[in-house]
């Protein structure tokens, strides 16, 4: 009964081939504006800086030497880096509650309270900024609030201070914490809590043992994005700092817009960037134990 | 309630306050009657709304935004959901790669991008005269949102259905035209709103890659801030607040504001 | 009314060959199961039929025409799958438009049809529905009147009862083949039931590992199977292993194992010597208690045994029972004459309702 197999004489239709067409315009974008300006810049980055022109001519180290031979910057950098940790750790600390609350509740105002997450996200940075202004400033809210109820003869100084700056920043930033945590928590199996109780584990523990470690992926992502946001924020330094603070971002933009000074400038950003990418780095490799468990 | 209870709750209110109160301000304060930015307004009042109709250079600034968020997410859209069909179904063991790949723009600092671009349109000879670098940072910035809503609504799609559409005899065309297109809609309608928002509101590339005598809404309210400190500037925010307001009332109508994906 | 061809049908995903060379010739107006274990490549069949998957070698037919390499548009088939695939978007009737607007019928056309098939399937009120409005067996049947109302050449079914529950997927079993067989199209229907199978089909296909195991009508496969996989598959049976001593005439074998000697129709490639099995379904066993006078051996077919256990299980009971040569058997009874735990008893085995098949060539 078996007859003998017929070799096909017309070729199969290849849908693979096909389809990739439609990954070519994101990868010629991401290619051509994105990939290639970013070598550029780190050849531009290289070259030596002179007044009258974008560059001079020729390669050289220099510009690094210079970032990193300064005191100036050295600080400026670490002051950063500080701010961005800073900024972290109180997203964290205030973030985690509101994502787990909203990932668990049901109540139905859920939606309410996603859209009050929201909002500084979509609302504008300038728009933001701008608030906090009004809210911050010498003769703002806050300090007219504490004046009439008589807690203050002269006003705090709540702007112009990296004070002021912290606290937009974590403005800025909180819902980049809260949403991809809000995620993680969402994915975890309640029935594992409820294990856990069974077992005997009082509501501290449960949340030390099983949601804590289980939230770690979210955790993360979280922490990651908000750091490396605030490594580069421009807007917010600039309108609550005043001149006193200076965040690296402040600084390239000067060297670029103000100073036209482009192959320093270059290289202060590509220093900014790298030195983010290794604390990312770092993070990420003293994290690996508690992602081993997951995924 | 426990006091435990009470004490988190508090905190909780207390954060939402946080995250919540300068925007409220500002646009109670573009309501103020009175001349300055003081708190409690000095009586209701549109005056600040009319003066900014009035202003030539904000109006200009916003039309300017206008375009720019529309080409941007227009351009976003066709690119995104293209990309999100590879990566969704034709990428195999290359797709975590691709969609790390395809998120770029959101990682890297904005600054450096912009930074970037702006050397690399100089060195085309593109330069800033024109808006064309503009449209091409913020496409490039809001494509990923795009692809991250995209590919999220693709994950969870029963490809029977498209089977089944063909085995009735429809060609690959008519099934996305008709069956996949339709049922993708709540990501592509997220993806797009999320973008037309993110490129209005983007302010470091827009400092870098502007030409000399254009300008977007968020930069032109910056330098007004620095100089005039009248409820125009807050009128400028609220009407940023009350279009994103729309903008997330139109996502939870048709989607649920669950459903948006930040990665 | 077409005829369906498959031959020398061959697909490898990666290492793994799920079809060897398949060939099949189905009739016009037949329902044809594919009935296995997952895995087998039942469903890889079907696809290749539909179109979903091109095979690597092989063709397929539909009333001579070579319609392999054809995408599934363009085969004219209609197919219902396993979690129904209704558009969501659309309502009953539109989904069942889609079939015919692809194929250009007009608009009265399309009304009439769509009228006459829901009412072929008793959904008459449903027409405005949404598919998420509707129950399960709604949906199914909503699934199979989109597949038929295009009036297809050949209709498909993947596994269309699993999501049921098991009431409602016994009603659907007579639904469908009701239906089918008014229309009289040529279905390929694809289960792992195999109860399913038999209650519909003309003719089913066992397959195991990607081959045709045995093919034949419902009958011919419970009471004929041809090797150890089929008789395990189908129906409950106990295969006991032994030898062919002769063979008596053109269906019968004389047959030894532990059980002692016994006559009973066999397959036709046994000759003497070959080992085999003897396959016992529960219904060919008799069992009954030992009357007082157990001294009593009856001749012949009569075997002593013991029960070491029962099961109840509603209408029949069943037990586990050892005997003479510490053969193992389970025999039915009815709940009324059920023999308890530690009883000795007898059976006989009815020499028309067993089997002797070959045993497996390792």
């Amino acid at each position: 009964m078996t007859a003998i197999p017929i070799e096909r004489d017309t070729p199969l239709p290849r849908p693979r081939t096909r389809a990739l067409w439609l990954i070519l315009p994101a990868a010629a974008l991401l290619t051509v504006f994105l990939l290639v300006p970013y070598l550029n810049i780190i050849l531009i980055s290289l070259r030596p800086t002179v007044s009258g022109a974008a560059w001079g001519e020729g390669y050289t180290l220099a510009n690094y030497a210079r970032v990193f031979g300064d005191d100036y910057f050295m600080g400026v950098l670490a002051d950063t880096v500080w701010l961005g940790l800073k900024t972290t750790l109180i997203c964290l600390v205030l973030g985690y509650p509101v994502a787990f609350h909203l990932a668990r509740t049901t109540s139905r105002w859920k939606g309410l309270l996603y859209v009050f997450v929201l909002s500084p996200l979509l609302v504008g940075l300038v728009v933001r900024s701008f608030g906090w202004l009004i809210l911050l400033s010498g003769n703002g809210v806050i300090n007219q609030l504490l004046r009439d109820w008589g807690l203050i003869q002269m006003p705090i100084a709540l702007m112009n201070n990296t004070l002021g700056v912290t606290i937009a920043l974590v403005h800025v930033f909180l819902p980049f914490m809260i949403l991809p945590l809000i995620g993680t928590i969402q994915s975890i199996d309640p029935n594992l809590a409820l294990a856990a109780r069974s077992l005997g584990a009082n509501g501290r523990t449960v949340f030390r043992r099983v949601w804590l470690p289980l939230s770690w992926p979210g955790i993360q992502a979280g922490c990651i994005l908000v750091f490396v946001l605030t490594l580069s924020a421009y807007v917010t330094p600039v309108m609550l700092g005043g001149p006193q603070v200076k965040t690296m971002s402040v600084l390239v933009v000067q060297a670029l817009v103000d100073n036209f000074r482009w192959p320093l400038g270059a290289a202060l950003a590509l220093v900014l960037a790298g030195t983010g990418a290794l604390a990312v780095w770092l993070f990420v490799r003293a994290g690996r134990p508690i992602m081993r468990g997951m995924e | 309630m426990t006091l435990a209870r009470w004490g988190a709750s508090l905190f909780l209110w207390a954060v939402y306050a946080f995250l919540l109160a300068p925007i409220v301000l500002v646009v109670v304060l573009s309501l103020n009657a009175g001349e300055l930015l003081a708190f409690p307004p000095q009586g209701l009042s549109l005056r600040w709304y009319g003066a900014l109709f009035e202003n030539e250079g904000f109006m200009r600034a916003m039309r300017t935004s206008l375009l720019v968020a529309s080409f941007a997410t227009t351009a976003s859209l066709l690119i995104g959901t293209a990309a999100a069909l590879f990566v969704v179904r034709h990428a195999g063991r290359q797709r975590e790669r691709l969609r790390m790949l395809l998120m770029t723009p959101l990682m890297l600092p904005e600054i450096l991008t912009a930074i970037a671009l702006l050397f690399f349109l100089y060195a085309t000879g593109i330069g800033t005269r024109t808006v064309t670098g503009l449209l091409i940072g913020h496409t490039l910035i809001t494509l990923p949102y795009v692809f991250m809503n995209v590919a999220a609504s693709l994950y969870n799609f029963d490809r029977s259905i498209e089977q089944a559409a063909r085995s009735l005899g429809a060609g690959p065309l008519t099934v996305f035209r008709r069956i996949t297109l339709p049922l993708i809609k709540p990501g592509l309608i997220t993806g797009a709103l999320f973008a037309f928002i993110i490129s209005f509101d983007l302010f470091n590339l827009s400092l870098l890659l502007k030409g000399v005598g254009m300008t977007t809404l968020p930069l032109q309210l910056f330098d007004y801030l620095r100089w005039d400190f009248d409820p125009t500037a807050a009128a400028v925010s609220s009407v940023s607040v009350l279009m994103t307001l729309i903008v997330v009332l139109i996502i939870d109508r048709v989607v649920g504001l669950r459903s948006i994906r930040f990665g | 009314m077409t005829r369906l061809v498959i031959e020398g049908l061959v697909k490898r995903f990666g290492s793994v060959q799920a079809l060897k060379s398949l060939n099949l010739d189905i009739a016009p107006g037949e329902l044809i199961s594919l009935l296995g274990p997952s895995g087998c490549g039942k469903t890889t069949t079907l696809r290749c039929v539909a179109g979903f998957e091109f095979a690597d070698a092989g063709r397929v037919l539909f009333d001579d025409v070579d319609v392999s390499v054809q995408p599934p548009e363009r085969r004219d088939i209609g197919m219902v799958f396993q979690n129904y695939a209704l558009f969501p978007h659309m309502t009953v009737a539109q989904n069942l438009a889609f079939g015919l607007e692809m194929r250009r019928v007009g608009r009265e056309g399309i009304a009439q049809r769509v009228r006459d098939a829901l009412r072929m399937v008793q959904l008459d009120t449903m027409s405005d529905r949404f598919p998420r409005q509707l129950s399960g067996g709604q949906q199914q049947r909503v699934a199979l009147a989109r597949a038929l109302v295009i009036e297809p050449k050949v209709l498909l079914l993947d596994e269309p009862l699993a999501n049921l529950d098991a009431t409602l997927r016994e009603e659907m079993r007579f639904f469908i083949r009701d239906l089918q067989q008014r229309v009289g199209i040529t279905t390929l229907y694809v289960t792992h039931d195999q109860s399913e199978a038999m209650v519909m089909s003309d003719r089913i296909v066992v397959m195991f590992d990607g081959q045709i195991a045995q093919m034949g009508r419902p009958e011919q496969i419970y009471a004929q199977p041809e090797n150890r996989q089929v008789a395990q598959f189908i129906g409950r049976t106990q295969l006991i292993p032994g030898r062919v001593q002769a063979r008596r005439s053109e269906q019968l074998i004389e047959f030894k194992s532990a059980l002692g000697h016994i006559t009973a129709p066999g397959a036709a490639q046994l000759g003497a010597g070959d080992a085999a099995l003897l396959a016992i379904r529960p219904e060919a066993i008799t069992l009954e208690a030992t009357s007082a006078d157990a001294a009593s051996t009856p001749a012949g077919s009569w075997h002593a045994c013991q029960v070491e256990r029962t099961y109840f299980l509603g209408g029949t009971v069943d037990h586990v029972l050892t005997c003479s040569g510490g053969v193992s058997l389970i025999a039915q009874t009815a709940p009324a004459a059920a023999l308890a735990p530690g009883r000795s008893g007898r059976l006989a085995i009815d020499p028309q309702q067993i089997w002797v098949l070959p045993e497996d060539r390792v």
